[in-house]
């Protein structure tokens, strides 16, 4: 047994670690997931005026900001007794925002963090294996994934093209937010009651020009077909089934045409997400399509026990063809993305928000028992000599909580969101998987449903820009403070990694009495519970094996790709997560003590 | 943030000078914005940023970096989007847009940057003159340089 811990893991956002045990056959048998700050942004609420929150709560991260203020504003707008009354072109407004957002964070995750794991110099030997053809491809993903400053062997490696084009779009869609909220990241425009700023008719035709290059980017590479093609076969098929037979197809005439050139580049009609599905996968790639070799992400992070997993999605959008307002606890019913609990056997349920509980049994907090977030605390344990990442399993090892839902650990994200839709590719592919003997849920999966739920959103935000948004249109409501008296409030929304959620308490004086996020990765990142139960990313690496393509060409502890694929296929964003502490010696009895900053 | 803050006070100090600038030189606090950067380096003739550097030299004393230094460097940490670095930002803004055909680098030697405090160290501290003089000379102002200096 080897323990294999990798502190902190790159290319994701945050400070996150790792800790496994390897057997000697090279499969994980044991994870620990730690967060290694500590998020203090609750506690600084305590007894500010409940407005600070869609402010405040922003700051603890610049990737998602603008989720937490509509998560925010959806718990005052709550809280404050408003939400029926919100005007629509200020839902619209937030539609737009939160879509670009999302866009950019899919587009970044996929481009600039995950897809240079292809280029993992594993994958050159796991390649070689399959003679010309695997040589041909190897240099194909480099020119296209390689990241910055990359080097293999000491020789520099210049960027991939798909790489660099993709962050010229993510500085696109940044631009594209700050347009309409003043700024990105920390935006100023989303306040509870609406928004403060009145997108204008040249904006609108700015937005539009901007989304026309996004599309461009999309059907260059992401793609290699024009996207509504790709979206009428996938997203609006009739069935999974036809979903899956349209991409297979697909990659079928592809692979015909490459296999005797062994041209994989864009011209021979490879787009990146082509890449993804047939060489991916063995099921698909192997075993469909014949090829000859694969990266097996759909053998590595799956699930042992259905019992101890759900997908859960509290919903987002908001459903704007029927005029003002919302229901704050309903909306996830008609929205674009759907409120569900799906069970590890994916049955889908209702999703009520009371179900929700957190505990800290392994966290380095104190309290006992399963709080709703309307009961539950943040405070932190005082003796530093309790913040041990090394305890093992039965002990404390994280900053992050453990929420449960029903008392099951549950995946939220893109993946959750799919299947809460129903979306044909994403449920088919999964289908495909289950009918040939393997689990539905895999790294695989996580990432193809991030790139279909990105290429999804890009055709619905262009409507709400140019046909829901109204300019001439109402985008605030007045409010009135004393509303704000002993009230409680529920903010339910989606961020690009899963279901965000902030839940606010005020006392007689109006002020903040309690507040508190459960944030997608405190969900996928979570630590076990009372009942030894490991949190999902927890879960989806122990039984994957430790190095490329399936231990193909060996065990290599030192290059445990099995980890790294599998973890970051959650895009794991740790600084919403936790937070900071500031750590100081104290007196001469050799005792620490830390205090909250 | 501590000596790590150098770039703010540099800033300070340029500011209360502003109407003595010329015209066409434009102070920006670009925070610790990483990528979002890249929308700022664009647009300009020349570009001089400050910011603190640890291990080159003794502390407070200012280097002189361009474009093929950075170039050049060999070690780069690691792309975390909160990790990233001043020289992963201008090597993509190299591959994706325009950048100032002049570029320079004034990095500062710091101390402390683990504090959590608005001030900066002393020896750091002794440096502000010379770097903002540094600033002022690669403008070519000399004028300006020399009101500061008899300020």
């Amino acid at each position: 047994m080897t323990n294999v811990t990798i502190d902190p893991l790159t290319r994701i956002q945050g400070h996150f670690r790792l800790s496994t045990e390897v057997n000697e056959n090279g499969v994980i048998t044991d994870a620990q997931s730690s967060g290694m700050l500590f998020r203090g942004l609750e506690r600084i609420l305590v007894n500010r005026d409940p407005r600070d929150a869609a402010r405040i709560t922003q700051r603890v991260c610049g990737v998602c900001p603008t989720a937490h203020a509509i998560t925010s504003a959806n718990a005052l707008e709550d809280l404050f007794g408003i939400a029926d009354q919100i005007p629509k072109d200020a839902l619209v407004t937030r539609n737009i925002m939160q879509s670009l957002n999302m866009i950019d964070s899919h587009a970044t995750h996929t481009y600039a963090l995950w897809l240079p794991d292809l280029v993992n110099p594993a994958y050159r030997d796991v390649f070689a294996t399959a003679d010309n053809m695997g040589t041909m491809l190897w240099r194909e993903l480099l020119h296209r994934f390689a990241p910055l400053s990359y080097k293999i062997d000491g020789i520099s490696i210049p960027p991939g093209q798909a790489y660099v084009n993709a962050i010229k779009e993510k500085r696109r869609l940044h631009g594209s937010i700050a347009l309409i909220a003043g700024k990105m990241p920390h935006q100023m425009s989303t306040i509870f009651g609406g928004v403060t700023y009145k997108p204008t008719v040249a904006d609108i035709g700015k937005l539009t020009y901007y989304h026309q290059q996004l599309m461009d980017f999309v059907d260059k590479y992401t793609l290699g077909i024009d996207h509504s093609t790709w979206l009428d076969n996938t997203y609006r098929a009739s069935s999974p089934q036809r979903a899956v037979e349209f991409v297979t197809g697909h990659l079928q005439e592809l692979t015909e045409s490459s296999m005797s050139s062994n041209d994989f580049s864009y011209s021979a009609g490879w787009g990146d997400i082509d890449m993804l599905l047939a060489f991916g996968s063995e099921t698909i790639g192997e075993d469909i399509l014949g090829l000859p070799v694969s990266f097996k992400f759909d053998r590595t992070g799956t699930y042992s026990d259905p019992a101890n997993i759900g997908f859960l999605s509290y919903g987002a959008y908001y459903d704007v063809e029927n005029g003002d307002g919302y229901d704050p606890l309903k909306f996830g019913q008609n929205s674009f993305h759907k409120a569900a609990f799906i069970t590890g056997s994916l049955e889908h349920k209702k999703f009520d928000h009371m179900k929700i509980t957190e505990e800290v049994s392994h966290s380095f907090y104190t309290g006992e028992g399963d709080d709703h977030p309307f009961d539950g605390d943040t405070e932190p344990v005082r003796n530093a000599d309790e913040i041990d990442y090394h305890g093992g399993s039965q002990s404390k090892y994280t900053w992050i909580k453990a929420p449960r839902y029903e008392g099951v650990p549950c995946e939220v994200g893109p993946i959750a969101r799919m299947i809460a839709m129903q979306e044909p590719l994403t449920t088919g592919l999964m289908n495909t998987f289950s009918d040939n003997g393997h689990p539905a849920v895999n790294t695989y999966i996580r990432m193809v449903a991030r790139v279909q739920e990105m290429l999804i959103l890009l055709e619905r935000l262009i409507q709400w820009v140019t046909s829901d948004l109204d300019p001439d249109g109402r985008f605030s409501v007045p409010i009135d403070m004393s509303m704000a008296k002993d009230s409680q409030g529920v903010g339910l929304w989606e961020g690009a990694r899963g279901a965000l959620g902030h839940w606010i308490k005020t006392g007689t004086d109006s002020k903040v009495s309690k507040y508190q996020m459960v944030v997608p990765t405190t969900w996928n990142a979570s630590p076990r519970d009372s009942n030894g139960i490991p949190g999902p990313i927890e879960q989806a690496l122990i039984g994957t094996k430790v190095s490329a393509a399936e231990n193909m060409l060996g065990i290599d502890n030192s290059n445990p790709t099995g980890i790294l694929h599998t973890s970051r296929a959650y895009d794991p964003c740790i600084a919403c997560a936790v937070h900071t502490i500031d750590l100081r010696q104290k007196d001469g009895k050799g005792e620490r003590v830390f205090d909250i900053v | 943030m501590g000596d790590d803050g150098i770039g703010i006070h540099v800033i300070e100090h340029l500011k209360q000078m502003h109407a003595e600038l010329p015209d066409n030189v434009e102070v920006i606090d670009a925070g610790v914005c990483g990528f979002d950067a890249l929308g700022l380096l664009e647009g300009a003739e020349k570009l001089i940023i400050v910011d603190s550097v640890k291990g080159v030299g003794d502390i407070g004393s200012i280097h002189r970096f361009v474009m093929d230094d950075i170039r050049k460097a060999t070690s780069r940490c690691h792309l975390s989007l909160h990790g990233t670095c001043l020289a992963d930002v201008l090597c993509m803004a190299e591959h994706i847009q325009e950048i100032p055909e002049e570029l320079i680098i004034f990095a500062v030697e710091v101390d402390r940057t683990d504090d959590i405090s608005l001030c900066i160290s002393d020896r750091v501290q002794a440096s502000l003159n010379e770097i903002v003089t540094s600033i002022l000379d690669e403008l070519g102002s000399g004028a300006v340089t020399e009101q500061y200096i008899q300020k």
